[in-house]
């Protein structure tokens, strides 16, 4: 059973939190808003999809993440010719020094903490789906044997959304594994001087270690336990439902451009990281402006168009705002305004 | 319950009690407009068709019906605990803080870990939370309406009421009050007339008030309710002086109940009472003026036993009627006194008998005059009352507040035999029959009346108008029989008959059958 936490263990959250953030702050310019995801999403202890152009820094990130957090990290190129076993393992001949020969489990580069999958979408679904297992259950089966990961266990997968030759766009059971799909977006003006002026110098910034994978499983248990209003809920799921096409809450837009909507883990993923940004913002309930901002990087990635939909290039971004907008701030209480 | 639970839910009711009441105001404010809305539609209404309009009843029942709903209003739109929250949360920008503290309250009483956290951090939010910022009290927009209808019905209770416009069912009914207006006004004036002539005190003293009351009829402004009620108020007034005067005439001539008979008379055994007091006194008065007149005379000499036998059987007739003891007593010393050879005393102790009895006389007059006037004014309400449905003013006019008490009836030669309550249907209009002059269909009236042979005294006033003083006189005509067109016989026996059965059928005391009756006898036995 897990311990209630106290207003210590808050604090002690928060000032974990806020170090990571200023840690990874150091390293990596701009990007406030993505920065704060993505530490929201490992303590939500879920997996984050980062979409971006090349060159923006997505690696170094996963990097000043791990070494903040004192993390075993590694990294996976994902390239089409790239086998589940290259990332899971695979048992090889040893020979022990008497001689005998015997199958061992060479560990894969899943192995670690914070997996770095760059451009996931280059691997063939085969090589993609491998990874499933692996986030959803945080363990690995190989030759009939299941092997649980280390925790905390975090997957950063990127994908360039440009080049999509010779790319195998990732399936929806693969998205939907992801807590947030965030996507990176080009520095501003003043962002890129600072980043000219840091990373040109003699020295190369780094981080420090502000925290380790037990401040980081504490962190994860604390941010269960914060209350969430059923009202709060029920707004969580009205939203959900808004995005489907067959449901009676469902927006008009999401009614003409959506195929698909957000998943039960849509949900999940809003109530969780809703917890962890309530924390943060020094509160100790999920309110509904909570669910509000956290809805376009867990949703967005979770809605599947419709053929007219993709026809007119619909951004699913628009649709989860219109279902916002179409829901209103709270379900208006009787009596009340 | 712990403090801090007690603190928020203390601060929850308040803030649910505020929305409750500017729930109830929104909705009362609503109805408030829609009933002022109806109520002025209602009073302009009037001014088309003659439909009563009670507008101090109807206001005070649409306040306390108002009132009453408010009541009601606020303790069913009195949101919960959490809704009360949820909308604290929102309008004080405390992002759900004290709904999640209300709801984990109402789950947990003894909140523990993070869950007694949030409790704490709610209260110390809730802390900085003014109810009245949050739930402001403040009159909906719909409260103006509610003025602007409340404001039009005070400007036409004040400069409209009794309008009507012209040739609508509204401006027909103020005509019939305007006519009754100037029938009242004659009635005031004949009243007055009577009292001056008569020296009768009570009809001079309620005669301005049915003037008035006549001349207000006839005003511009005056409602079909109101007029009703000013003539009732008047028809109280001239009853309750009448019945004054009848205990007064009941106090100097007592009646003489035959045993077994009621102690309380009915309106109809009061009326033949009346009569038969009034035929004795007025012969007793006959008798001691003829008598005074024989004394005064002095010519003849007067046979003193003949006297005193007429003065006797005048005691015993005084003894008879219950005359006052005192009239009584002076008509035994007039006898004294002429059986002593004292003439002029007795004459002297005559005169007296006779001021008694002549204020008597008086007395019945005034009751008779102030009935007829009373008469007058139901009759008038009655003929108001005809036009259109009364609605709550439906009250009886008259001054015996009895509700089952008949309406007045009509004057005219042909007045209703009896109440459509005893026959089932109305009786068969007759020639003459209606309320209003021209309404009858009777043949033509006869030959006007002969005036009174008096002296006629013109007095003419120099000077202008406005200017020097003014003096009235009255000229009153002495009384004369006028006579009669045929010549008076005795009735055929089927005739008589034939009148015998129509006035045995005739609402009317026995007492006044008995006078009529003798009426006609005496007539035709005098050829």
């Amino acid at each position: 059973m897990t311990e209630p936490a106290g207003s210590r263990d808050v604090d002690e959250f928060r000032r974990t939190f806020t170090a990571v953030r200023q840690e990874l702050g150091r390293v990596i310019v701009g990007h406030e808003p993505l920065l704060d995801l993505v530490v929201t999403a490992l303590v939500a202890g879920g997996h984050v999809l980062l979409e971006g152009v090349p060159g923006l820094g997505k690696t170094l990130l996963v990097r000043t993440l791990a070494q903040a957090l004192d993390l075993r990290f590694s990294r996976i190129q994902f390239t089409p010719d790239l086998m589940p076993a290259d990332i899971l393992g695979t048992n090889l001949i040893v020979q022990d020094d008497a001689g005998r020969r015997r199958f061992e489990f060479q560990p894969g580069p899943v192995f670690a903490q914070i997996v770095l999958a760059d451009e996931i979408n280059r691997a063939t679904p085969k090589t993609q789906s491998a990874l499933l297992e692996a986030m959803q259950e945080h363990a690995v089966s190989t030759a009939g044997v299941s092997r649980s990961l280390d925790e905390p266990f975090f997957v950063l997968a990127t994908q360039n959304p440009i080049e999509m030759e010779g790319t195998y766009p990732l399936p929806e059971a693969q998205l939907d594994r992801f807590l947030f799909k965030l996507r990176v977006m080009f520095p501003e003006m003043d962002d890129l001087r600072t980043i000219a002026e840091r990373t040109t110098g003699p020295e190369d910034p780094t981080a420090r270690q502000v925290a380790d994978a037990a401040a980081v499983l504490r962190m994860q248990t604390i941010a269960r336990q914060v209350p969430v209003a059923s009202h709060v809920r029920d707004y969580a799921v009205r939203l959900v439902l808004a995005t489907h096409a067959a449901s009676p809450q469902a927006s008009a837009s999401a009614t003409r451009f959506i195929r698909y909507g957000a998943s039960p883990r849509g949900l999940q993923a809003l109530i969780r990281a809703g917890k962890v940004r309530a924390l943060v913002q020094g509160r100790l309930n999920v309110s509904v402006e909570d669910i509000q901002v956290l809805a376009l990087p867990a949703l967005r990635h979770r809605l599947i168009l419709s053929f007219e939909g993709e026809a007119e290039g619909v951004d699913p971004d628009d649709l989860v705002r219109k279902a916002i907008e179409e829901l209103g701030a709270v379900p208006t209480p009787a009596g009340g305004a | 319950m712990t403090h801090e639970a007690i603190e928020l839910h203390a601060l929850l009711h308040r803030i649910a009690v505020r929305i409750g009441i500017t729930a109830a105001w929104g909705t009362v404010a609503r109805a408030a407009a829609a009933a002022g809305g109806g109520l002025l539609l209602w009073a302009l209404a009037t001014m088309v068709v003659p439909v009563p309009f009670p507008l101090a009843r109807c206001a005070v029942a649409v306040g306390a019906t108002l009132a009453a709903t408010w009541l009601v209003l606020v303790w069913r739109c009195r949101p919960s605990a959490s809704v009360a929250a949820q909308i604290t949360d929102r309008r004080a920008g405390l992002c759900d803080r004290l709904s999640t503290a209300a709801e984990l309250l109402a789950r947990f009483p003894q909140p523990v870990g993070l869950a007694r956290l949030q409790v704490g951090d709610a209260v110390i939010a809730a802390q900085g939370v003014e109810p009245q910022a949050v739930a402001p009290l403040r009159l909906p927009r719909e409260a103006w309406l509610a003025g602007a209808a409340c404001v039009g019905l005070l400007l036409w209770a004040h400069f409209l009421v009794g309008w009507s416009l012209p040739s609508t069912p509204a401006a027909k009914a103020l005509a019939v009050i305007h006519r009754e207006g100037q029938s009242v006004v004659a009635a005031g004036r004949r009243l007055e007339a009577a009292g001056r002539s008569q020296a009768l005190p009570e009809a001079q003293r309620l005669a301005p008030q049915v003037q008035a009351l006549g001349r207000h009829l006839e005003g511009p402004r005056v409602d079909r309710e109101q007029a009703l009620g000013l003539l009732q108020n008047v028809a109280r007034q001239l009853g309750a002086a009448q019945d004054l005067l009848q205990r007064q005439l009941d106090a100097s001539l007592p009646q003489t109940n035959a045993p077994g008979t009621s102690s309380r008379p009915t309106s109809a055994s009061r009326a033949a009472t009346d009569g038969q007091r009034l035929q004795r006194l007025d012969a007793a008065v006959r008798q001691v003026r003829a008598l005074t007149g024989q004394l005064e005379r002095g010519g003849a000499p007067v046979d003193p036993q003949s006297l005193s036998t007429q003065l006797r059987a005048l005691s015993e007739s005084l003894d008879q009627m219950n005359a006052p003891v005192s009239t009584r007593e002076r008509v035994d010393q007039a006898r004294r006194e002429a059986a002593q050879g004292h003439l002029s005393a007795a004459s002297g102790s005559l005169n007296e008998a006779m001021q008694d009895l002549q204020g008597m006389e008086r007395m019945f007059g005034d009751e008779q005059a102030l009935g007829d006037a009373r008469q007058n004014v139901q009759q008038s309400a009655a003929r108001i009352a005809e036009q259109g449905p009364l609605g709550g003013a439906n009250v009886p006019v008259s001054g015996e507040p009895s509700p089952s008490a008949p309406p007045p009836e009509a004057s005219g030669p042909n007045p209703p035999s009896g109440t459509t309550d005893e026959a089932g249907a109305p009786p068969p209009p007759g020639p003459n029959q209606g309320s209003l002059p021209g309404q009858g269909t009777g043949p033509q009236l006869g030959a006007a009346t002969p005036r009174l042979q008096g002296t006629r005294v013109q007095v003419h006033v120099q000077g202008v108008p406005g200017e020097g003083p003014s003096s009235m006189r009255e000229i009153v005509a002495p009384g004369q029989g006028g006579a009669s067109r045929l010549p008076a016989g005795r009735p055929p026996a089927a005739v008589a008959h034939e009148l015998d059965r129509a006035m045995s059928e005739a609402p009317l005391p026995p007492a006044f059958l008995q006078l009529v009756r003798q009426y006609f006898e005496t007539q035709g036995g005098t050829p």
